[in-house]
C-alpha cells in the first residue's frame, strides 16, 4: 500500500514508519468506497440505475481515486441519455489514471464523428423543450421530445417531461406509456414512480374507491412495493397497449370470431337443417297418406266391379238366349 | 395531485458536451481522503 500522505510503499503497516500517518483509517475509508462501488455495481446491474448513482457517488466521496467507481458512473449517465455527465466522468478518470485505464474504449466510443454532435443536439432540443413549457407552449415542447425519443430512445428526463406535459392535458393513458418505457431503463427512478401513481389514480377512477380503502399513510411504502421488481410491472391492458401487441389482438380476435362461431352460428345452421329435413318428412307423409286413400279407394272400386260381374255371370249372350 | 408548474422547476436544464470543460473544474472533487489529509495537517 502507497502512503496517502506521503507516497511512500507502506506495505501492511497500520502507520506510516516515514510520516506517521494513520494508515488503518485509511484503509477502511477504502474498504468503504470498494463496498459502495459493489453496491452501486449490483444495482445497475439491476436497473436501478438511481440508486446506482447515489452508490457511485458515495464510493467516490470516500475515494475520488476509484477509477473503477468512477468509469462505472459515467456509464450510468450515458445510459441515462446524460452524455456530457458521462464524458465528465470518464475525461475525470482518464486524468486521475492515465495509463492502463478501461475508459479509453468508452473515450474512443463516444468521440466517433458525429456522435458527440448528435448528443449536443438531443441535449439542446431537450433544453428548448423545456424552455417551450415554461413559455407555456406544450404543444411545441411535446413535438420536440418526441423527436427526441425517436432518436434517443434512452432518454428518461425527456420521457418525464413529455409524461407531465400529456398528464398535463389529461392524457393519462399516454403518459403512463412513455412513463413504464422510462422505467424499464430506471426501475426506481422516483420521479417516474411519483408520475405512474398519478397515472394510476386518474386513468382508472373506478378502481379509486378499492384504493381508498388500502391504508393511505404509507405511500412511499406503496412506490417501493412498485419498485421492488426488476423490471416495471405490466398489467393485461399495459401488455395490449404495448408496441408489440398487434399479433396478441389478431390472435385474440381469432379465438373470439371461433368461439362465436361455435356457439352461435354453428346451431343455428343445425337448426335449419333439422327444419327442412321435418318439413320433408311431413310432406312425405302426407303424400303416402294420399297414396293410401288412392290405392283404398281403386280397391272399393275393383271390388264393386267384381260384385256386378257376379251379378252377369252364367246368363249367356242375349243373342242366343231366343 | 401533481402540479405542472412545481414539477416543470425540478427539470433542470441539461449540460451539453462543451460545458464539460467548465463541469470538469467547476466540480469539487473533495473525498474523505482530502479530509484526513487536512486532519492530519491541523493535528502536526
Amino acid at each position: 500500500m502507497i502512503c496517502f500522505n506521503c507516497g511512500s510503499d507502506v506495505g501492511e503497516e497500520e502507520r506510516c514508519p516515514y510520516c506517521g500517518a494513520n494508515l488503518r483509517v485509511y484503509r477502511r475509508i477504502l474498504y468503504a468506497s470498494v463496498a459502495a462501488y459493489n453496491e452501486g455495481l449490483e444495482r445497475a446491474r439491476m436497473r436501478d440505475l438511481t440508486g446506482a448513482l447515489e452508490s457511485l457517488h458515495k464510493s467516490l466521496r470516500f475515494d475520488k481515486y476509484n477509477t473503477t467507481a468512477r468509469n462505472l458512473l459515467g456509464l450510468v449517465y450515458y445510459e441515462m441519455g446524460q452524455s456530457a455527465l458521462a464524458l465528465r466522468e470518464w475525461v475525470v478518470s482518464k486524468n486521475f489514471q492515465p495509463k492502463n485505464n478501461p475508459v479509453d474504449n468508452y473515450l474512443d466510443e463516444v468521440q466517433k464523428p458525429g456522435l458527440l454532435n448528435r448528443m449536443d443536439q438531443m441535449t439542446q432540443k431537450f433544453n428548448q423543450s423545456l424552455a417551450y413549457c415554461k413559455n407555456q407552449s406544450t404543444d411545441l415542447a411535446k413535438i420536440q421530445l418526441k423527436r427526441i425519443l425517436r432518436s434517443n430512445p434512452k432518454m428518461i428526463e425527456a420521457y418525464q417531461l413529455l409524461a407531465l406535459v400529456l398528464m398535463r392535458e389529461g392524457k393519462y393513458e399516454d403518459a403512463r406509456r412513455n412513463l413504464l418505457a422510462a422505467a424499464k431503463i430506471d426501475v426506481k427512478n422516483p420521479i417516474t414512480m411519483a408520475y405512474l401513481e398519478e397515472t394510476r389514480s386518474k386513468a382508472r377512477p373506478r378502481r379509486r374507491n378499492k384504493r381508498r380503502t388500502a391504508p393511505a399513510t404509507d405511500r412511499s411504502a406503496a412506490l417501493e412495493r412498485e419498485a421492488a421488481l426488476p423490471l416495471p410491472r405490466s398489467g393485461f391492458f399495459e401488455i395490449l397497449d404495448s408496441n408489440g401487441s398487434g399479433l396478441i389482438n389478431i390472435l385474440v380476435g381469432g379465438v373470439l370470431g371461433i368461439l362465436v362461431a361455435i356457439f352461435l352460428i354453428v346451431p343455428t345452421i343445425r337448426q335449419n337443417e333439422n327444419n327442412d329435413t321435418r318439413n320433408a318428412l311431413v310432406s312425405a307423409n302426407k303424400e303416402a297418406a294420399n297414396t293410401a286413400n288412392t290405392v283404398a279407394g281403386l280397391k272399393k272400386q275393383v271390388k264393386e266391379l267384381k260384385q256386378e260381374l257376379k251379378q252377369y255371370t252364367g246368363k249367356g249372350d242375349l243373342k242366343t238366349s231366343y | 395531485m401533481i402540479d405542472f408548474d412545481e414539477e416543470l422547476k425540478k427539470f433542470k436544464p441539461i449540460p451539453d458536451t462543451g460545458e464539460v470543460a467548465g463541469a470538469i473544474y467547476d466540480r469539487d472533487t473533495t473525498d474523505m481522503v482530502d479530509i484526513l489529509k487536512e486532519m492530519m495537517k491541523e493535528k502536526q
